[in-house]
C-alpha cells in the first residue's frame, strides 16, 4: 500500500511536466517526426478515406467483389498449374518413364535368353546348334539397343540405374567375347572352350543378370510411384474451387439480404462457371484414379508378376541345360525346378483369374503357355529317368528336342501375354493423359470468366450508390 | 600470341594441380569403371603368400590295395550287375585324360578309355558306363553318397586321402611339373616368388607348391582348365600340376611349354568307397584292380598311352603294382 503510494505522487508530478514539455516540442517539430508525417501523411489521408469508403454499401461491396475475384483467380491458377504439371508429369511418364521400364524389362529378358542360349548351343552338336546361334546372336543384339535405350531414359547421371547400366554395359562385350573364345575352342577341338563357357556363363548368371535384375525393378518401381501419385486426387487445388465457391455462396447471401434482390445475375453466371470448372477438375481426378488404380491392377501387377514368370522359367531352363552338360544329377536339381515351376503355374492361373484375362486372346495365350509348362513337366521327369538310367544320349536328346519346344512355346506365349499387359499399362497411362488435357487452361478460362462475371454483376449495385 | 599461348599453358598447369578445376574435363575419371572387367575363372580364389603353410603330402608308406582274387564280376559286384550299368566320377575338362570332344560331345581321353576297360571286364560292353562329372573338392563326397561307383581323375594316392577313400592300385605314374608361355623366366621353383601360381583346389599340387614356394601368390581353380584360362587371360603367369595335366595344356595352346625339372612323383589311383558297414566295396576294389593288371599284360595300357599321351611325354611305363599283405592281417 504504502509502496504504490509513494509512487504514485511522483509519476503524477511527472505526467504534468511531461506534458508541457511535450506542447513545447510538438510546437517546434522534430525533422524526424515531420519526415515521417511528410511520407506517410497523405496515404493515411487515403487509407483513412478508403475505410471510410469500405464503411459504406458501395464500399463493402467493391471489397467483397475483390476477395472474392482473388479467391476466383488464386483458385483457378492454383488448380491450372497443378494440372499442368501433371500433364507434364503423365507425359514423363509415358515418354521417358515406362519406355525406361520397358526397355530395361528386354534387357533383362534379351541377356537371360542369351545365356540360355549360349549354354543350350553349347550342349547341341554343330548342325543343331546353328538355330541356337541365332536366337544368341538376336539375344545379345536386342540386350545392347535395349541397354542404350534404358540409359536415355537417366536424366541423373549420379543415379543407382545409371551405375547398373555402365555395369553391364562394361561386362556385355567381356560377356560376348567369352562366349566366342569358348565357341573358337570348340571349333577348333580344344575343350578349354568348356572352362571359358563356364566362365562366361557365371559372369552373366553371378553378375550382369542381378544387375539387369535390380535395374528392371528400380524402372518398375519408379514407374508405379509416379502413377501412384498422379492419381492421387488434387486436394490442395480442388479445395480451393471449393473455397472460392463457398465464397460466392456467402457473397450472394449477403447480397440478397442487403439489395433485396433474389439472385444476381453475374454472381450466378460466375457460380455456374466454378461449378464446371469443379466438375471438370471431379472428372479427371476421378477418370486419373481410376485408370491409375485399375491400370495398377490390370497392367502393372500382371506385368511385374509375368514378366518374373518368364525370367525364372528362362533360368530353370539354363539350369536343366547345364545339368546336362555338366552332367549333374537332374534328381539334385529339381526341387528348384519344381519350385519354380509351382511359381510360373501360379502366376498364369492368378493371371487367368484376373480381369485382364478377357482381353483379346490372352486366355488362350495363357492356356497355351500353361499346356507348355504341363509338357516341359513332363518331358522333364523324363529326363531325369533317363538319366537315372545311364541314358545320357536319350536324355539329351530329349532335352534339346521335346523339351526346348515346350519352353520355346512357353516364352513365345509369355512374350504375348507381357506385350498385351504392357499396352494396356499405356492405354491407361493414357486414359489418364488424355482426361488431364485441357483441364489447365479450361480451368483457368473458366475463373477468368468468372470473376468478369462477378464484376458485371455487381457493377448495376454499385451504380445504384453514384 | 605468345602471351596467349604462355597463358594457357600457365592455367593448364593450374589445372592439373587442382584436380577440382580439371574434373569435370578430366577423361581419367571414369566413376562407373569396374576395377577388372575380365572375371577370374568361375569360384577362383586368391591365396596371399605364406598365409598357408602347405601341408607334407605324404607318398610313402602307402597302404596297398585288395589283391584280385579268383570270382567272377557277379560274385563281386552283384549290385552294380543289377543295375546294367557302372556310374563314373569324371574330371569334365581335363585335356587328353577325360574331356568331352567338341566336335562330336563324346567323352573321350585316357581315363575315359580306363573306364570302359573296366566296365567291358564286368559287363562285357564297354559303353555300360555313365559319366558323371565330379569335382576335386566333391568326389570324396559323391563316393559316400553313392553316386557314383568309382572316381577316376588324376587322382594322387596320398595317406591323407587313404583316411577317406579305398584306392586301386597305381594304374599311371606323373610327375609334378609347371607350365607357362615359351618365352617364360621361370625355371625352376625358386623362380616362383612372387608370381601367380595357378593349381587346382583340393590338388597335391597346391599343398607342394605351398611349402616349396612360400612367397608365391595361388590361385585356386576347379581344374586344370581353368588354369589355362587365367593362363590366357594373364591373371596366372604359371601353372603347377601333373605331367599328364600339363600335356592336355599344352596340347592346347602352341604358345604355352611345360618347364622345369620334376618337382615330384604321383601315383594316380582309382578311389572308391572304403569297404565297411556302409559300403559293401571290397568286390568292387578287386574288380577294378583285375582289370589293371589285366592292362598291364595285354597291352591295352600301352596302346592307350600312345593314343592320348605319348606325344606330349614320356613314360617308366604302368606303375607297379601294389597291394596290401592281407594273410598278415588279423
Amino acid at each position: 500500500m504504502t509502496a504504490v503510494g509513494s509512487l504514485d505522487t511522483p509519476q503524477d508530478q511527472q505526467d504534468h511536466w511531461l506534458d508541457s514539455v511535450g506542447t513545447a516540442k510538438q510546437r517546434g517539430r522534430h525533422p524526424a517526426v515531420s519526415l515521417i508525417q511528410e511520407s506517410f501523411g497523405q496515404p493515411l489521408q487515403t487509407a483513412r478515406t478508403t475505410l471510410n469508403f469500405l464503411a459504406t454499401s458501395p464500399g463493402l461491396m467493391t471489397m467483397m467483389t475483390i476477395l472474392i475475384a482473388v479467391a476466383i483467380g488464386a483458385a483457378g491458377w492454383s488448380m491450372a498449374e497443378s494440372s499442368n504439371q501433371r500433364q507434364v508429369a503423365l507425359q514423363e511418364l509415358l515418354n521417358t518413364t515406362e519406355p525406361m521400364s520397358n526397355s530395361a524389362h528386354n534387357l533383362y529378358t534379351s541377356l537371360s535368353v542369351a545365356d540360355t542360349m549360349a549354354t543350350t548351343g553349347f550342349a547341341q552338336s554343330h548342325e543343331e546348334s546353328e538355330d541356337s546361334r541365332q536366337r544368341y546372336s538376336e539375344a545379345i543384339q536386342k540386350a545392347a539397343i535395349s541397354a542404350t535405350e534404358t540409359a536415355a531414359g537417366v536424366s541423373d547421371l549420379s543415379t543407382r540405374e545409371l551405375g547398373l547400366i555402365a555395369q553391364i554395359q562394361q561386362q556385355l562385350p567381356v560377356y560376348t567375347g567369352l562366349v566366342e573364345v569358348a565357341r573358337t575352342n570348340n571349333h577348333a577341338g580344344r575343350p578349354v572352350g568348356a572352362a571359358y563357357l563356364a566362365e562366361a556363363s557365371a559372369l552373366m548368371r553371378d553378375q550382369i543378370l542381378p544387375a539387369a535384375k535390380e535395374l528392371f525393378e528400380l524402372t518398375r518401381q519408379a514407374v508405379t510411384n509416379q502413377q501412384s501419385e498422379l492419381t492421387k486426387p488434387q486436394w490442395i487445388p480442388l479445395s480451393g474451387l471449393v473455397a472460392a465457391l463457398i465464397f460466392l455462396g456467402i457473397a450472394q447471401h449477403w447480397l440478397r439480404i442487403r439489395t433485396h434482390r433474389r439472385f444476381n445475375k453475374g454472381f450466378v453466371v460466375a457460380t455456374m462457371f466454378m461449378l464446371i470448372a469443379l466438375l471438370w477438375v471431379s472428372t479427371s481426378n476421378w477418370v486419373n484414379w481410376h485408370a491409375g488404380t485399375k491400370g495398377f491392377a490390370e497392367a502393372s501387377t500382371p506385368l511385374s508378376s509375368l514378366a518374373n514368370a518368364r525370367i525364372i522359367a528362362q533360368q530353370a531352363r539354363t539350369e536343366e541345360t547345364l545339368a546336362l552338360v555338366r552332367r549333374q544329377d537332374l534328381v539334385g536339381g529339381n526341387n528348384s525346378f519344381n519350385s519354380a515351376m509351382r511359381r510360373i503355374e501360379t502366376t498364369l492361373n492368378d493371371y487367368s483369374a484376373s480381369p485382364i484375362a478377357a482381353h483379346n486372346n490372352n486366355r488362350t495365350h495363357a492356356d497355351q503357355a500353361r499346356s507348355a509348362v504341363e509338357s516341359w513337366k513332363t518331358n522333364h521327369e523324363e529326363l531325369a529317368r533317363l538319366q537315372g538310367t545311364g541314358k545320357y544320349d536319350d536324355a539329351l536328346a530329349l532335352a534339346l528336342g521335346p523339351s526346348d519346344k515346350a519352353f520355346t512355346d512357353f516364352d513365345a506365349n509369355m512374350a504375348t501375354l507381357i506385350s498385351d499387359a504392357r499396352s494396356n499399362l499405356r492405354s491407361y497411362i493414357i486414359d489418364g493423359l488424355v482426361a488431364t488435357r485441357l483441364v489447365s487452361g479450361g480451368v483457368l478460362t473458366l475463373s477468368w470468366l468468372a470473376i468478369i462475371a462477378v464484376v458485371l454483376g455487381i457493377r448495376p449495385r454499385l451504380q445504384e450508390y453514384l | 600470341m605468345s602471351a596467349h599461348k604462355t597463358f594457357f599453358a600457365v592455367a593448364a598447369a593450374g589445372c592439373l594441380a587442382l584436380a577440382s578445376c580439371a574434373a569435370p574435363l578430366d577423361e581419367t575419371q571414369q566413376p562407373w569403371a569396374l576395377p577388372d572387367a575380365v572375371p577370374l575363372p568361375p569360384q577362383a580364389s586368391i591365396e596371399q603368400p605364406g598365409t598357408h603353410p602347405g601341408a607334407q603330402v605324404l607318398t610313402t608308406g602307402l597302404q596297398g590295395s585288395l589283391r584280385p582274387d579268383g570270382r567272377t564280376p557277379e560274385e563281386r559286384v552283384p549290385r552294380i550287375m543289377e543295375r546294367g550299368y557302372l556310374l563314373v566320377g569324371v574330371d569334365q575338362s581335363q585335356n587328353l585324360l577325360s574331356f568331352r570332344n567338341p566336335a562330336t560331345g563324346e567323352l573321350e581321353g585316357f581315363e575315359v578309355e580306363l573306364a570302359r576297360e573296366i566296365a567291358t571286364d564286368i559287363f562285357g560292353d564297354p559303353s555300360k558306363v555313365d559319366f558323371r562329372f565330379v569335382d576335386s573338392s566333391d568326389s570324396v563326397f559323391a563316393l559316400e553318397a553313392k553316386q557314383v561307383d568309382i572316381v577316376i581323375r588324376a587322382m594322387t594316392i596320398t595317406r591323407e586321402r587313404q583316411d577317406q577313400v579305398t584306392f586301386s592300385t597305381p594304374y599311371f605314374s606323373a610327375q609334378t611339373r609347371m607350365l607357362s608361355f615359351n618365352e617364360t623366366e621361370i625355371h625352376t621353383v625358386e623362380d616362383l616368388a612372387g608370381k601367380m601360381v595357378c593349381v587346382t583346389d583340393g590338388s597335391t599340387a597346391l599343398q607342394r607348391t605351398r611349402r616349396l614356394a612360400p612367397e608365391a601368390t595361388i590361385m585356386k581353380v576347379r581344374g586344370a582348365a581353368d588354369c589355362l584360362v587365367a593362363l590366357q587371360q594373364n591373371q596366372a603367369d604359371v601353372i603347377v600340376s601333373d605331367d599328364a595335366i600339363l600335356s592336355g595344356i599344352a596340347a592346347q595352346d602352341p604358345y604355352t611349354r611345360i618347364v622345369g625339372d620334376p618337382i615330384a612323383t604321383e601315383l594316380y589311383g582309382i578311389a572308391m568307397a572304403t569297404p565297411g558297414a556302409k559300403h559293401d566295396t571290397d568286390g568292387l576294389v578287386r574288380q577294378v584292380n583285375s582289370t589293371i593288371e589285366r592292362m598291364r599284360e595285354d597291352g591295352t595300357w600301352w596302346k592307350l598311352y600312345e593314343q592320348w599321351l605319348s606325344k606330349y611325354q614320356d613314360t617308366p611305363g604302368p606303375p607297379e603294382l601294389a597291394y596290401r599283405d592281407e594273410d598278415n592281417e588279423e
